[in-house]
């Protein structure tokens, strides 16, 4: 049992130094990144942008199995080299106490208060949805909801199934080719599980660099709605209806008066809107196929095989430098 | 006002930093009033509500013929929904003769603006909006300049669409 705590110690350590140096080189390349990932079709860029956020939380455990491959295959190159911390089931480490149990009690215990949070939010969250639906509620088309209010407004709402809702106001408020571009923009949103990716990428960017986090956070929210907008654009065949169509949501948006004394006035400046117009009116990217995801997705595991066995002996070199210095 | 870089080299307005921590602290210190008691709603709750709404003022008797046989519940069912929506302030009760009747405490369109309300004057992460897309976010408006620039490029292409295509 406490050799297996002496392996969980320097498991958790590893993967601390992992999401660390992870999320410091997403820093360093964030401008380039960005630069890179503007460039590309947003539905290509929300894919990228969604794997970058939750990289530091997703590698490491991924980094650890690889590392623990050549143990489970069989090989055992521990003798070999007597000097370093092992980071292999055959040799399990003695616990060490102190520092390193502390940094092991800290992580678990944190992963399970963020599990808690999250999840108590997310109960809320469709809690605060599930009041909003009527139990047999008007339609505007089988797959629409028609919610009885002045406000200009049409949503998503929910991660695994999501509804799409659009208000009596906003319906009166646009013209019938508008309000098609609208309805395919929130279908594309229903279609990808936009609010599902958010999720996922709120919760599990945490180690990143929190100015880097925002703006990654920030940068797939963006992404994401210029990818409905090009499939609302490719469904009507204009673009520049589309670019109207959310000027006018916009207008209508600003337009309505708030109502209730607690509630907060929107702040101006962040808004999605100058950039969506803008990328409308420009020439479309060309759309990132899903074979060539794939291939590159296949590049990766077949070049990072022959570098298991580089990565291992890094690693414990690295444990090793750090358990000297704890 | 502070400047930032919006990411394609353009600089734009900050939102004010004092003014975030002022909204912060008051609600760390009075709560909205509307998160303050919203109480929750069962799905026969909400469909006996529903039907308050559409159908008026009625006795157990005409809400389980609307609500509770559809669904083959008993009376009895039907009749504590309506109490328990009567004690969470939702529904009204009077007597009439010897029977109770009962109509929706809170009309349609105040409860959709309170909700409404509630799912979209949230703070950016906050719990409703973290399952909602919306068309254009709510809480963020872009700047007056930005829009109106924005507005007269949009309307210069279309005149130039027409021009192509009399």
């Amino acid at each position: 049992m406490t050799r297996w705590l002496g392996f969980a110690e320097l498991a958790t350590l590893a993967a601390l130094v992992f999401a660390a140096g992870i999320s410091l080189a997403t820093a360093a390349l964030w401008p380039a990144l960005r630069r890179a990932w503007r460039r590309k079709h947003p539905a290509a860029a929300a894919r990228a942008l969604l794997l970058a956020a939750v990289a530091p939380s997703a590698l490491p455990p991924l980094a650890i199995a690889l590392c623990l491959l050549p143990a489970l295959l069989g090989a055992d190159h521990c003798p070999r080299h007597v000097e370093h911390a092992h980071l292999c089931l055959h040799h399990l480490a003695a616990a060490r106490g102190g520092v390193a149990s502390a940094l092991v009690g800290l992580g678990a215990g944190g992963l399970g208060l963020a599990l808690l949070h999250g999840g108590a939010r997310l109960a809320r969250a469709q809690r605060a949805l599930a009041r909003l639906a009527a139990s047999e509620p008007a339609r505007l088309a089988p797959d629409v909801e028609l919610l009885p209010s002045d406000a200009p407004l049409s949503l998503a709402l929910g991660a695994l199934r999501p509804r799409i809702v659009v208000s009596e106001g906003l319906v009166r408020a646009l013209a019938p080719a508008a309000l098609a571009v609208v309805l395919d923009h929130e279908r594309a949103h229903a279609r990808r599980r936009d609010a599902l990716r958010m999720l996922l990428a709120e919760a599990l960017s945490w180690p990143h660099l929190p100015p880097v986090r925002r703006a990654l956070l920030a940068e797939l929210a963006l992404a994401s709605e210029r990818a409905c907008d090009e499939a609302a654009a490719e469904r009507a065949g204009d673009r520049l209806l589309v670019a109207e169509t959310v000027l006018a949501v916009e207008q209508l948006a600003r337009a309505w008066p708030r109502a209730g004394a607690g509630a907060l006035a929107a702040s101006f400046g962040d808004s999605a809107v100058p950039p969506r117009i803008e990328s409308l009116l420009a020439e479309p990217a060309a759309p990132a196929g899903a074979a060539r995801a794939s291939i590159a997705a296949a590049a990766l595991v077949a070049t990072a095989l022959p570098l298991v066995e580089p990565l291992h002996h890094a690693t414990e070199h690295l444990l090793s430098v750090i358990l000297a210095v704890l | 006002m502070r400047r930032m870089e919006d990411g394609i080299g353009r600089t734009r307005a900050a939102p004010d930093p004092g003014g975030v921590w002022r909204v912060r602290l008051a609600h760390a210190v009075v709560p909205p009033p509307r998160a303050r008691r919203r109480p929750s709603l069962g799905a026969l709750e909400r469909a006996v509500l529903d039907q308050l709404w559409s159908g008026g003022a009625g006795d157990v008797k005409a809400v389980h013929r609307a609500v509770g046989e559809p669904r083959g519940i008993s009376p009895n069912t039907v009749h504590s929904a309506l109490e328990r929506l009567v004690r969470k302030g939702l529904a009204e009760r009077r007597k009439l003769g010897r029977a109770f009747e009962y109509q929706a405490g809170v009309s349609r369109q105040d409860w959709m603006r309170e909700e409404l309300a509630a799912l979209l004057e949230a703070t950016p992460g906050s719990e409703p909006r973290l399952l909602a897309a919306a068309f254009v976010d709510w809480t963020v408006r872009a700047g007056d300049e930005r829009l109106a620039e924005l507005e007269a490029l949009l309307r210069e292409r279309r005149r130039e669409r027409r021009g192509e295509k009399p």
